[in-house]
């Protein structure tokens, strides 16, 4: 499948660890400022649980080198899109399995959960990998 | 982040959670979290209604805690109020669907005191 370029513009560099996560929070609601609410939400949770990940499982290569965001508003077409590019090993948000649903509070386990958010919470998730690296796009749109 | 609680009855507390529930803020609250749901037997009510944020971790610690309650023969249950983007992160994970929810705290405390 082809992959749509589209005009990214602001870029914002963190490091792979959990008191940056808020950086980016507070980055994107600079940039995306003019995205409604409900949808910028919907792109801050997703953005969140990506960087939750590259920290729980990037390890060393992705402590070692930073992690870019890039932002990407389209006021016009109602649509607004955050990349992270993080140098961790190949992980597929989009593809990865999701944990089966518990069934009840005894059989429910810690875990999962932010890969299912970024799945149902965006409504595109791409995923490629470029020059060693993983970069997951998240978009989100509204009417 | 902030966590209070309050007794209504000897059995039965209310502990509400204000601000963001991501990585940083529920580590802050988690030792707390734990330490106000832990007694036995006892219901609770969480209050979300203050929460600005919530990621998964923030559903994981909820989760631990409530589970936790269950095994020592309490119980838990959710107060959203009006908080729609909260509701929608609970309802997307099926949290729903192992914890109750309500958007009223009288029925809430109603229906985790039986």
């Amino acid at each position: 499948m082809a992959v749509r370029e589209l005009p990214f513009g602001p870029e914002l560099h963190i490091r792979a660890v959990v008191a940056d996560v808020r950086l980016a929070s507070e980055w994107l609601a600079r940039e995306a400022g003019g995205v409604p609410s409900e949808a910028l939400g919907r792109l801050e949770l997703c953005l969140n649980e990506a960087l939750a990940n590259v920290i729980a499982h990037g390890g060393d290569s992705a402590a070692a080198q930073s992690v870019a965001l890039q932002v990407c508003v389209q006021q016009d077409m109602g649509e607004a899109a955050v990349s992270v590019t993080d140098a961790g090993p190949a992980f597929d948000a989009t593809s990865a399995a999701l944990k089966e649903p518990a069934h009840s509070l005894a059989d429910a386990t810690p875990g999962g959960l932010g890969l299912l958010l970024m799945r149902k919470l965006s409504d595109a998730l791409a995923y490629h990998r470029a020059d060693d690296k993983n970069v997951l796009t998240i978009t989100v749109r509204w009417a | 982040m902030a966590i209070e609680f309050q007794d209504i009855s000897d059995t039965l507390r209310t502990v509400s959670i204000s601000g963001r529930m991501d990585l940083v803020g529920t580590d802050e609250i988690a030792t707390r979290f734990a330490a106000l749901t832990a007694s036995s037997g006892r219901r609770i009510v969480l209050d979300l209604v203050g929460v600005a944020f919530l990621a998964s971790i923030g559903i994981r610690a909820i989760i631990t805690n409530a589970k936790a309650l269950q095994q020592r023969g309490g119980r838990m249950v959710i107060f959203v109020g009006d908080n729609q983007a909260v509701y929608k992160t609970l309802e997307t994970t099926g949290l729903d669907s192992l914890i109750p929810l309500f958007s009223d705290m009288a029925a809430a405390q109603l229906a985790v005191a039986q």
